[in-house]
């Protein structure tokens, strides 16, 4: 019998060991699993190259958060996920939806514009405005969600728009990991800060199922959500705005402050009413898709009057994706998808005041916007790996897609119903083609590249290439290198670029896509469970939207192409004016132990960005934009019938507003820590699950102002945080 | 009823899908060295060396794709357990035949690629009873229905497979350590 020889020396450098203070080297294979439980504990990644590979050696910085964490840190939406869990992106939920940023960068206001988000690989951000929701309104049933994968990082090269800041993909799970049938219901209180307490209540059922037709294999998830959240009620103001700029009288608000004056208890607006529902089918290499979600929403700090429950948002989504997936002798696989969403967009508010109006609508009007897109397309793929070893792979793709973008804005009389017609009319068709390549190379087993690019063509923008060379080394077990170079890019929105009135706005026929270029460089040492990684990035923006006043000579010549009305004294035009610098580095740790019973990280981003756009002499902060934030957890499950518990905190340093004050300057938001624990676990004997979770803000305001004045020291009145947040929840799972 | 089955024809090969191999072959292949040498009796087994048959049907595209990597990754390996590594390949044809192959090569592992019926699995687990063999599939689907070792996929993590009660007929002893990682099938 041959005996288990002593493991061979592990070949870190001394100081690598040192650091990670490793247990004697002579322990044998047999009696140590360290190795294996390592290999086991690396996820893969599957966005960053459309291929599954260990996180490691992916040419990306990314996060796998996996339907377990989910469940033990008491997550319940996306942007708790990103912000208690995720490396290098942060998101605002300032009451409205949340908005999202990464590495010191956040474009306030952009509907979530400057991140993809995918579901199963399909592109949620839609076409007319680049939307994408991550909180709640991203429209997914939670309980189906395996893992999310969070990249951060320009990623066009494979996907086109809207990856700038990064790109999230949502895995939803597999027939056999979903099989059975499964309920949950949770709800939160929300006590807020007026004796007028909130609460929340979602539920969800959902089944998944294998079967055979004809002896070929097939399987089916499917599930269903409803949230629904009133409150809690908020104080806000008193503001003292003045006189309607029209009728020189003072502007009503609402009847619960004087004339003149917004602000009061807001206990009508602030509501979320979420319907949606996810299935997936897949029969042999052939899958389809269907996703449908409903997003409504008020939030107090809505235009219009002040708390009035006419003034709310709907979006409304339906996606369907057919693909298949195949191999074609040993050693091309081919993958052909055809997709198509329909989307759409509405505003409504109601404003007594004539100086939100149309001329002649003196008591005041309904504002509505609808926005709406339709699209279509077939993306097709082939890699071929050249040796049969996967160590010299190509992929080559096209991605065709139809689109129609309409718009139009109605504003009716509030005492007669008259309108004078929509206007801001948009109804395009537009066709665009994406043109993908990437080259993967591992010339050996401690080196690997990878460089590729796309190529969109776009009737909307034209032509815009983003390249990407990502180069990894691995000169030592566990540990990894990466530097790269990426230039990604967002579409202009469709209202960006068509919007018009002959009143105070041209069309922007030249506007460009918003451009990134990112170089980022990490390392990253695993030793067993545990890792540790820091990286540096430095990324420029170009070409963002500014929406410019013009000169008199440029109304003059918009007068005389018919785009202005003659007398026209004020006018704007989006344009390519702006910019960012932005330069930081993150760094995290994370791992586990006793087998996994526990779990631990932490993540801290610190971010120096600057942003320069016409009429300023100095570039300024950005508004909003977090430049020191990460987060910290542990959790450990005591496994069985015996409860998990978790503790996990999430941290920004001081941000300032999204707008300016009175004065000129911002107002900043106050450092934030919020702390939630969780404990969760099965009622033993009844097939229940129970989640607990409570959690606290310490600081009370968001950066982002509210209403449409000043505080009477002239600062802005920033949102309140809605500090507590207890929630409660059972799930139950029927395996059949 | 024949234009569904014609339907299902298209749609795939009959008991395969490409989305089966959940987890890359270059880590299956990592992941497998690493159990491999938790196995108390493979010494015994192998011998002076360990020699790997990676089989897989001959006019099955995906199998063929996955065959190939499979070997190039085991040639990233020097040993299992301390002992040389040798691998060959082979067409596989029906569980008795693979059987025959396995005894005659003296064969430690067997790896099965992708693409394998339910009457393969059921003849492969028939025939393999009382062998001494590792067989490992590449798709975690096989493991359930007799196949000891496989390799999934759980919140983007790889998972161990393994069927206890075809381990112990195929004189596979695993540690309790490993087990503790897998996912057991009985």
């Amino acid at each position: 019998m041959i005996r288990a020889r002593p493991r061979r020396l592990a070949p870190y450098p001394l100081g690598v060991m040192l650091l990670a203070g490793l247990p004697a080297l002579s322990v044998t294979a047999q009696e140590n699993t360290d190795d294996l439980e390592a290999l086991l504990d690396e996820p893969l990644v599957a966005s960053a190259t459309k291929s599954a590979e260990a996180v490691s050696a992916a040419p990306a910085t990314s996060t796998i958060i996996s339907a377990a964490e989910l469940r033990q840190f008491g997550i319940r939406s996306l942007d708790d996920a990103i912000n208690y869990l995720a490396t290098g992106m942060n998101a605002e939920n300032p009451l409205a939806t949340a908005e999202i940023g990464a590495r010191g960068v956040l474009i306030t206001s952009d509907y979530g514009a400057h991140v993809l988000l995918l579901v199963d690989g399909h592109a949620m951000n839609e076409v007319w405005g680049g939307t994408a929701y991550f909180d709640r309104g991203a429209g997914i049933p939670f309980e189906i969600i395996d893992h999310i994968e969070v990249i951060v990082g320009p990623g066009s090269v494979l996907y086109g728009s809207n990856a700038m800041l990064g790109v999230i993909n949502i895995v939803t799970k597999r027939a056999r990991d979903y099989r059975g049938l499964h309920a949950v219901v949770e709800s939160e209180v929300l006590p807020g800060d007026t004796g007028a307490p909130g609460w929340s209540l979602r539920t969800g059922v959902g089944t998944g199922f294998d079967f055979d037709f004809f002896d070929t294999k097939g399987e089916v998830t499917v599930a269903g959500e409803y949230f629904t959240m009133e409150g809690p009620a908020f104080r806000l103001g008193p503001q003292d705005y003045g006189a309607d700029s029209v009728t020189g009288l003072p502007r009503y608000f609402s009847n619960e402050s004087p004339l003149g004056v917004w602000g009061g208890v807001a206990d009508e607006t602030f509501y979320h009413r979420i319907p949606t529902g996810y299935m997936r089918v897949a029969l042999g290499d052939f899958q389809v898709k269907a996703r449908a979600t409903l997003f409504e929403r008020s939030y107090p700090g809505h235009g219009g009057n002040f708390d009035d429950p006419a003034n709310y948002e709907l979006d409304r989504w339906l996606s369907l994706d057919m693909s298949y997936k195949g191999s074609i002798g040993s050693r091309l696989q081919a993958f052909a998808r055809l997709y198509g969403d329909v989307y759409d967009y509405q505003q409504f508010y109601v404003a007594n005041a004539a100086e939100e109006c149309l001329e002649g609508q003196v008591a005041g009007c309904l504002y509505y916007l609808n926005g709406n897109a339709k699209w279509a397309g077939l993306e097709l793929n082939a890699s071929f790996d050249w040796l049969g070893d996967a160590r010299f792979e190509t992929l080559l793709g096209v991605d065709s897609r139809i689109k129609n973008v309409g718009q139009l804005i109605d504003i009716s009389n509030i005492e007669t119903g008259e309108t004078p017609g929509a206007f801001g009319l948009v109804d395009e068709t537009e066709l665009a083609l994406g043109i993908y390549a990437q080259q993967a190379l591992r010339p050996a087993k401690f080196i690997a590249f990878n460089a590729g690019a796309r190529i969109d063509v776009d009737q909307r923008y034209g032509v815009f290439a983003s390249p990407r060379f990502a180069a990894t080394l691995s000169p030592w077990r566990g540990s990894a290198f990466k530097a790269i170079y990426a230039k990604a890019f967002r579409a202009p929105t469709a209202f960006e670029r068509y919007y018009a009135d002959n009143t105070s706005q041209v069309p922007a026929p030249e506007l460009s896509p918003e451009v990134i270029r990112s170089i980022e460089g990490s390392f990253e040492q695993r030793f067993g469970t545990q890792r540790l990684e820091i990286g540096g990035f430095q990324s420029s923006w170009s070409d963002l939207v500014f929406t410019e006043a013009l000169s008199d000579g440029e109304i003059a010549a918009a007068v005389d192409r018919g785009e202005l009305e003659p007398g026209t004294s004020y006018a704007e035009q989006t344009r390519n004016a702006a910019s960012i610098e932005a330069y930081g580095y993150t760094a995290r740790f994370q791992g586990s132990a006793l087998g996994g019973k526990l779990s631990y990280g932490a993540s801290v981003t610190r971010a120096h960005s600057k942003r320069s756009e016409p009429g300023l002499d100095t570039p300024v902060e950005l508004g909003a934009a977090a430049q020191v934030f990460g987060n910290a957890r542990v959790g450990y499950d005591f496994m069985g019938d015996y409860p998990a518990i978790a503790l996990a905190s999430r941290f920004t340093g001081e941000r300032p507003a999204n707008r300016q004050n009175q004065s000129g300057g911002r107002d900043v938001a106050p450092p934030q820590l919020e702390l939630r624990g969780t404990v969760s676990g099965p009622i033993v004997r009844t097939g229940l699950q129970y989640r607990v979770s409570g959690s606290y803000a310490f600081a009370d305001r968001y950066p982002y102002t509210v209403g449409p004045a000043y505080l009477p020291d002239g600062s802005s009145e920033l949102t309140p945080v809605d500090q507590i947040k207890i929630a409660a929840g059972l799930s139950y799972d029927l395996e059949l | 009823m024949a234009g569904a089955a014609g339907l299902a024809h298209v749609l795939g090969p009959r008991d395969a899908r490409a989305e089966d191999v959940v987890v890359p072959v270059g880590i299956q292949i990592k992941l497998l060295v690493k159990v491999a040498g938790y196995d108390k009796n493979l010494p015994k087994r192998a011998g002076e060396k360990v020699r790997v048959l990676v089989s897989a049907k001959a006019d099955h595209a995906e199998a063929q794709r996955v065959s190939a990597q499979a070997v190039a990754a085991f040639a990233e390996h020097d040993s299992i357990a301390g002992l040389p590594i040798a691998v060959s390949t082979g067409v596989f044809t029906t569980g008795a035949d693979l059987k025959k192959l396995v005894e005659k090569g003296s064969l430690a592992i067997v790896y099965l690629a992708p693409g394998l019926s339910s009457d393969d699995i059921a003849g492969i687990v028939s025939s393999l009873d009382g062998v001494d063999i590792l067989s490992v599939s590449a798709s975690p689907n096989d493991v359930p229905r007799g196949i000891v070792l496989g390799f999934d996929l759980v919140s983007s993590k790889p998972k161990l497979c393994v069927h206890l009660g075809q381990a112990k007929k195929q004189k596979v002893a695993l540690s309790a350590d490993v087990l503790k990682l897998a996912k057991v099938f009985e």
